[in-house]
């Protein structure tokens, strides 16, 4: 069905169709100018776009309170995850009371599709998603993150350190 | 409209599209624009999404049109590595097999910062020389 409309004196001028989008175009002039803090653009360089709490960014693996590594090498993550991009390579520990340790934690970048499965999968929380996002490179630049990058990168300031540690835990029965 | 930027030819497939796009319309302040018809007046493009058989022949031609210093982002994981797609395909080619990619741009998606970084990177010169890298560039001049 198609809707016939008839022609009208008003409608045969295009100066008040021009003027009332010219309207529009300085209310929001005005308003833009009297408010810049309500503008939905931001000046990039100057201003950074800030992420919410719940971003998902590169991974972090926490530490203990000594410093070691908290990951017990258990392998859930590399199951779970869909891109197959994690790499464990376990050893044993002289320590009794600890379990297992990873000798060698990859996780190539250029697969991760940051879902935060290895998040949610590990048992003793020592994996997370931090707050930064993922930097651009050139081919051939360093995208397969080991042990040094994820754990002890400069901008994480030693690390991330886990509330419990491991005789809290076993006093506990966690 | 975008006077004295750079225009960059996005060739995007499925959920890059609206990523791709929404960084760019809260937050105009950007030194490049993006043209979705015309390769032909960009001098860069985007590739994003994954790579079928049909984008793999469209984003050669479109290569083949861009002027000026021809810069090739690989946007996302899936274009990069396949992702998750990537393991339950028997013949996997991504960007990096066919065109001479300039940057690559990890993430699911990427963030907005990382476009911004590696476009401001090229454009303020410090860019390696990509005329060494592909074949691709022998075709022209």
């Amino acid at each position: 069905m198609s809707i016939v409309k008839k022609e009208n004196s008003l409608s045969k001028w295009y100066l008040p169709g021009i003027l009332k989008g010219l309207g529009i175009t300085f209310r929001n002039l005005i308003k833009n100018l009297t408010s810049r803090d309500e503008m939905l653009t931001l000046n990039y360089p100057e201003e950074k776009y800030e992420y919410g709490p719940r971003f998902k960014g590169n991974h972090v693996l926490t530490v203990k309170k000594d410093g070691s590594l908290r990951c017990t090498a258990c392998m859930l993550c590399a199951t779970n995850c869909p891109a197959d991009c994690i790499t464990i390579v376990a050893a044993e520990h002289d320590d009794p009371s600890v379990e297992k340790y990873p000798i060698n934690y990859e996780i190539d970048i250029l697969r991760c599709v940051f879902c935060g499965f290895c998040e949610e999968a590990c048992p003793v929380d020592a994996i997370r998603m931090g707050p930064e996002w993922q930097v651009p490179g050139v081919n051939g630049a360093s995208f397969i993150n080991n042990i040094s990058e994820l754990a002890y990168r400069p901008s994480l300031g030693g690390g991330i350190k886990t509330v419990l540690d491991d005789e809290e835990r076993i006093k506990g029965g966690i | 409209m975008g006077w004295g930027k750079i225009r960059l030819f996005s060739y995007t497939n499925n959920c890059c599209v609206p990523q791709l796009e929404r960084s760019l319309l809260f937050k105009n302040e950007t030194c490049f624009e993006l043209s979705f018809n015309s390769p032909e007046k960009s001098s860069g493009m985007i590739v994003g999404g994954f790579l079928n058989q049909v984008a793999r022949r469209e984003i050669i031609e479109a290569f083949e049109l861009l002027k000026g210093p021809k810069w090739v982002f690989a946007y996302g994981t899936c274009v990069i590595s396949g992702g998750v797609l990537g393991q339950f395909s028997d013949s996997l080619i991504t960007v990096g097999d066919i065109l001479p990619v300039t940057r690559f741009l990890p993430g699911c998606p990427p963030s907005f910062d990382a476009i911004q970084t590696a476009v401001s990177d090229l454009t303020e010169g410090r860019r390696e020389s990509v005329r060494e890298k592909g074949v691709l560039y022998a075709l022209r001049d």
